[in-house]
């Protein structure tokens, strides 16, 4: 039977379909069928924190200021393969999640929500910050926002989840997994 | 259950009071977030440490000035009394829960505003105490 994944459960964060199970991807408008290859964790550490103050060639984050929407290197995976990810930041700063730098996640009409130190709070998984990073030039893009009267000289943003191996599929296959990755 | 906030030192970082002429304004501590960019946080000071090489005891008065109506130091702790020579500490628990706001709107009371500290008395400020804060913002619990 197909399901849709259960991406925005308050779970801890696992596997959206098992090795070998097949996965239908909301992407560039469409549907695209996969089959999942191989899947490992990303458990985060040192190098999946986003230092954006220096990654944006700045000294500080201003006052009340913004760092611009700026692309992160080591979320950028390969063709055929799939980043699903949680994110929060380390320090009292909030991140603004953009797909491709110009279609905003998580928001509706009127507001773009934002991931600040606050959000662990009433979502202790994180999993209200989920999102996918899917192949080459794919990639996510972060804006960040100082909610401080001082200039901050560190924004560090920390990322964990999983990696999926994908091989396409040519047609729709009968039982899958849907998976709405990107904002609409 | 108290609300959990994000806890981090006074953005004025260690600061020594200063004798202006009177009446004191106070020397600032920590300056709040503005609602346009942050939402409307409030914050708790949660520690204080204060060192006193006067040659006399200090009162230490926390207050706040700059949103009032008309600007003047407005007192919302009791007295400290910060003793000649002593590392001087309060912690949380010796701390009544007051609540400093970031809401721009001027008040009569001058309960909006940053964070100010007062050695000696308004009228008659003493220079020269370290003070140093640890405070606990809230905004979304």
């Amino acid at each position: 039977m197909s399901v849709v994944a259960n991406i925005y459960d308050s779970d801890p964060i696992s596997l959206i379909a098992k090795i070998k199970e097949n996965l239908s991807i909301w992407t560039l408008g469409s549907w695209s069928h996969f089959q999942i290859i191989n899947a490992e964790p990303l458990p985060g550490g040192t190098p999946m924190i986003a230092e954006m103050v220096t990654l944006s060639g700045r000294l500080t984050i201003a006052a009340n200021g913004t760092i611009p929407v700026t692309a992160i290197p080591f979320l950028q995976p390969r063709a055929n393969e799939l980043l699903h990810l949680r994110w929060e930041p380390l320090d009292d700063v909030e991140g603004i999640l953009w797909e491709q730098a110009t279609q905003g996640r998580f928001n509706a009409r009127a507001v773009h929500a934002r991931v600040n130190r606050f959000t662990r709070l009433h979502d202790p998984n994180l999993a209200l910050t989920t999102f996918w990073v899917l192949g080459l030039d794919r990639n996510m893009a972060l804006e960040v926002r100082n909610p401080n009267p001082v200039a901050l000289p560190i924004a560090r943003f920390h990322f964990f989840g999983f990696r999926y191996m994908l091989t396409p599929l040519k047609a729709e296959p009968s039982v899958t997994t849907y998976l709405p990755a990107e904002g609409f | 259950m108290d609300k959990v906030g994000i806890r981090k030192a006074g953005n004025a970082g260690l600061v020594t009071t200063t004798a202006p002429a009177a009446p004191a304004p106070g020397d600032l501590l920590h300056t709040m977030p503005t609602r346009a960019i942050a939402g409307p946080r409030t914050a708790r000071i949660t520690k204080i440490m204060a060192y006193n090489n006067t040659g006399a005891n200090v009162p230490l008065l926390f207050g706040t000035n700059d949103r009032a109506v008309v600007p003047a130091f407005v007192q919302l702790l009791p007295a400290l009394v910060a003793i000649n020579g002593l590392d001087n500490e309060w912690t949380e628990e010796e701390i009544p829960a007051v609540e400093w706001m970031s809401d721009e709107t001027a008040t009569a009371a001058g309960r909006t505003g940053n964070i100010h500290v007062v050695a000696g008395s308004v009228a008659v400020p003493v220079a020269g105490i370290m003070v140093s804060i640890e405070i606990e913002e809230f905004g979304e619990q």
